[in-house]
C-alpha cells in the first residue's frame, strides 16, 4: 500500500553537545520546541508521538507526555536504536494515513553523561550482559571489529577503503555547523590514529554524546495549508534478526526486503540523489550499499573505491558527515541520516546536494544484542514536487 | 556497594547462564540442547529458538570449532581489562552451529581451527575460552591477554569457594568439584538456621554462613561469613577461585 496523503516535514536537530548534565526529557522539550516552531503548530495540534530514547529510565514514553504536557491520541515508543527513525515514519505514516492521528511528532533524544555510555552497554541487552560484554568490556567497539575482521577476510576490503568513508564524510561535515568533529580528517590522520579494537581505529568509531533528532509526519493536506515544505514517503521496509544462521553477520535484513523496497517505490537505485547511510562504523555502511543494490555482495570495497561521496561527487552520501562526525547520540543517531535526508529534500540542508530527480534513500541499523545487529530498516523519500 | 571492578570483569549475568558455571566446575563442555527437537544453542536462552521448546538440558557437545573472527582488544570500558589490554577475543563458528564469542588464549589464527572450553573467569562466572587446535609457532603475540592464568581450570589442591552451597547450581558446583578429586571446598550457607540437610553429604564441605542481604564480593559479605576479606585484609589469594553460585 502507498503512502497517499502522507507528508513528512520539519526535519530538526537540536545541536549536540559530548556530554550533558541535561536529562532526556529536556532534549526531547528542545525537540519539540523546533518542530512547533518550524511548523507553526501549537503543542495541542500534535496528537501523535513517535519516541525513542535509551536514556529515559524510570520513565517511558508515556510518562513524557505528563512532563511535557501533551495529550495525544496515539503513542509509540519504538526502541530500535539505529531503526528507530525508519521505523518511527513507517508507523507514524499509517497512524496518519488511517486517520488514528493527524500529526505524528517523530522525536529521538538522549543524553550522555561520562558513565552513561558505560552503563548502557554494560546491560544492554540480556545477551550481551551473558556472551559478549565480559569478553573484553568494549561493547559495540569490539562487535563490529569482529565484523570488520570478517569482511576484511572475506571480501578484501582494505583499511583505506573504510578510511575513505571516513574521511569524506569529515569533509562534509565541515558545512554543517552542529557536528561535533569538525576538524579536517586526512587519510594519513586515519591510519595513523590509535588503535581501538583491531582492525578498527580511532575514527572508525562513533563518539557517544547528547542530542536529539526530530521530524512530524502529517497529513498531506495539512502541510499544505500550513505551506512548509514537505517530502513524501515512496517506499519502506524493516526486518529484525535476519540471517540468524551466518556465522558471522556479513549482510543485514535489508537484503531479504531491498527488491520489494525499490520495486515499492518504482524506482531503482540509480535513481536516487543522495544515500544517508547509518554509519556508526565505516563497515555497516558498505553492508548497506551492498544489501540495498547500489552494488553486488562483496562488491563494497570496489564500490567505495569508484565513487566520490561528496555533495557534487558520483554518490553523494551522508552529506551531514554522519555520525561519525556529528557524533552519536543515542538514538536520535538512529534519526540523522532521516532528518538529514529530508532537510535535502526540504532545501533546508547546508550542504545541498545537486537534485536531479528528488529523490532520496535513508537506512538505518540497529541493536547489537550480541554478536550482530538485529534491526535493518530503509525508506526511500521524494521531494513533494516530484 | 564496593565495587572491585579493577579486579573482576563483568559480573552480572541471567539465571540461564549458570550452566556456564556448571560447565567450569566440572571441566565439561555443555551447552544447553533442547529437548525436544535436538537442537544446540548459545547464548542461553529459556526456550529453544528453533522450536520454542521449554524443555532444555545442559549437555556435553562437540569442543570444536572454527575460528571466524578475531579482535584485539586495546581500549575497554572496564577497569579489570582496561589493566589487562590488549585482550583478544574472536568468534567461534562451533562444531555445534552456534557463533561463539570467546577469550582467545595466544596462537588462535582467524580461519583455523580452535578447541573451546568453559573456564571460570575472575568474576566467579563461567565463560568460553578457546585455543588452538595445533599450536602455530611464531603467532604468539608478545604481551597479549589473556593467558591461561586469567581464567581457573583445575581445581586440584586449590584453595576454592562456593557463595552459596545451597542454591541449585551450587549443589552442583560442589558435586561437579568433589568428583574431580578436590579435597575441600568452602561454601556459603544462607539458610537462616544454618544447617540444610544437604551439608551431612561430605566432610569435604567446610560450611560457613552468608548473610543474604549482602551480595558477593563485598566487604559486607566476607564480614558476615567471617572470611578474610580479600580487600581489607590485602590477601587477594584467600582463594584460587571463587564460584558465585548466588541466584
Amino acid at each position: 500500500m502507498k503512502y497517499d496523503g502522507v507528508a513528512v516535514a520539519v526535519p530538526v536537530t537540536v545541536p549536540y553537545e559530548r556530554f550533558s548534565d541535561k536529562s532526556a526529557q529536556w532534549w526531547i522539550a528542545r525537540a519539540l520546541k523546533m518542530l512547533l516552531d518550524g511548523s507553526g503548530l501549537g503543542k495541542d495540534q500534535i496528537d501523535g508521538l513517535a519516541l525513542s530514547s535509551f536514556t529515559l529510565t524510570p520513565d517511558t514514553p508515556v510518562s513524557v507526555t505528563q512532563h511535557l504536557g501533551l495529550s495525544p491520541r496515539w503513542l509509540d515508543g519504538i526502541a530500535l536504536g539505529g531503526a528507530s527513525g525508519v521505523v518511527a515514519l513507517r508507523r507514524a505514516a499509517r497512524a496518519v494515513q488511517t486517520g488514528d492521528a493527524s500529526v505524528v511528532a517523530c522525536v529521538a533524544a538522549d543524553t550522555n553523561r561520562p558513565e552513561s555510555f558505560r552503563s548502557l552497554v554494560t546491560s544492554f541487552s540480556r545477551f550481551a550482559q551473558d556472551a559478549s560484554y565480559p569478553y573484553g568490556g568494549a561493547g559495540p567497539n569490539a562487535s563490529f571489529a569482529l565484523l570488520t575482521d570478517y569482511y576484511m577476510r572475506t571480501y578484501g576490503a582494505t583499511a583505506e577503503d573504510f578510511g575513505k568513508l571516513a574521511v569524506s564524510q569529515r569533509a562534509n561535515a565541515s558545512a554543517t555547523p552542529w557536528s561535533l568533529l569538525q576538524k579536517p580528517l586526512t587519510l594519513k590522520n586515519y591510519l595513523d590514529a590509535r588503535p581501538i579494537a583491531d582492525p578498527l581505529r580511532l575514527f572508525d568509531c562513533v563518539m557517544p554524546c547528547a542530542g536529539a533528532e526530530a521530524f512530524l509526519v502529517m497529513r498531506d493536506d495539512m502541510a499544505q495549508d500550513l505551506g512548509i515544505p514537505h517530502a513524501r514517503i515512496m517506499g519502506t521496509i524493516e526486518r529484525h534478526n535476519a540471517f540468524s544462521e551466518d556465522v558471522v553477520q556479513d549482510k543485514g535484513g535489508w537484503s531479504v526486503d531491498a527488491a520489494e523496497l525499490w520495486s515499492s517505490a518504482g524506482v531503482g537505485p540509480k535513481d536516487t540523489d543522495f544515500v544517508q547511510t547509518y554509519d556508526d562504523y565505516p563497515v555497516i555502511s558498505m553492508l548497506q550499499f551492498e544489501d540495498l543494490g547500489f552494488c553486488g555482495k562483496g562488491e563494497g570495497p570496489d564500490f567505495v573505491r569508484a565513487h566520490d561521496f561528496g555533495v557534487g561527487g558520483t554518490f553523494p552520501h551522508n552529506t551531514s558527515g554522519g555520525q561519525l562526525s556529528t557524533g552519536q547520540a543515542g538514538a536520535a543517531g538512529g534519526h540523522l541520516g532521516l532528518v538529514e535526508g529530508l532537510r535535502q529534500l526540504t532545501g533546508a540542508a547546508p550542504n545541498p546536494v545537486h537534485l536531479v530527480n528528488g529523490i532520496g534513500l535513508v537506512s538505518g541499523f540497529g541493536m547489537i544484542n550480541y554478536d550482530r545487529g538485529l534491526c535493518s530498516a530503509a525508506a526511500i523519500l521524494s521531494r513533494s514536487s516530484s | 556497594m564496593t565495587t572491585l571492578s579493577d579486579s573482576r570483569p563483568p559480573h552480572a549475568r541471567s539465571a540461564a547462564a549458570a550452566g556456564l558455571i556448571r560447565g567450569a566446575a566440572t571441566g565439561r563442555f555443555i551447552l544447553q540442547r533442547c529437548q525436544d527437537c535436538s537442537n544446540v544453542q548459545y547464548p542461553p536462552r529459556d526456550a529453544c529458538h528453533n522450536c520454542l521448546g521449554t524443555e532444555l538440558a545442559w549437555e556435553d557437545v562437540d569442543r570444536q570449532g572454527l575460528l571466524s573472527a578475531k579482535t584485539t582488544i586495546q581500549a575497554s570500558n572496564e577497569p579489570y581489562f582496561q589493566k589487562r589490554l590488549p585482550w583478544t577475543v574472536g568468534i567461534v563458528a562451533s562444531a555445534e552451529g552456534p557463533s561463539i564469542v570467546a577469550h582467545l588464549l595466544p596462537g588462535c589464527v582467524a580461519g583455523e581451527p580452535v578447541v573451546m572450553d568453559l573456564r571460570l573467569d575472575a568474576a566467579g562466572r563461567g565463560v568460553v575460552v578457546a585455543q588452538p587446535a595445533t599450536t602455530h609457532l611464531g603467532s604468539l603475540a608478545a604481551n597479549s591477554r589473556p593467558l591461561e592464568d586469567d581464567f581457573f581450570q583445575d581445581p586440584k589442591n586449590k584453595r576454592l569457594l562456593v557463595t552459596d552451597g545451597c542454591s541449585t547450581l551450587g549443589h552442583f558446583v560442589i558435586a561437579g568439584l568433589l568428583s574431580r578429586g578436590v579435597t575441600t571446598v568452602t561454601a556459603g550457607c544462607p539458610g537462616s538456621d544454618g544447617i540444610c540437610p544437604e551439608h551431612e553429604q561430605s566432610d569435604r564441605v567446610n560450611w560457613v554462613r552468608v548473610a543474604t542481604d549482602y551480595a558477593w564480593p563485598s566487604e559486607e559479605w566476607y564480614l558476615a561469613a567471617q572470611l578474610p576479606n580479600p580487600k581489607g585484609t590485602g590477601d587477594g589469594h584467600a582463594f584460587d577461585a571463587v564460584f558465585d553460585t548466588t541466584a
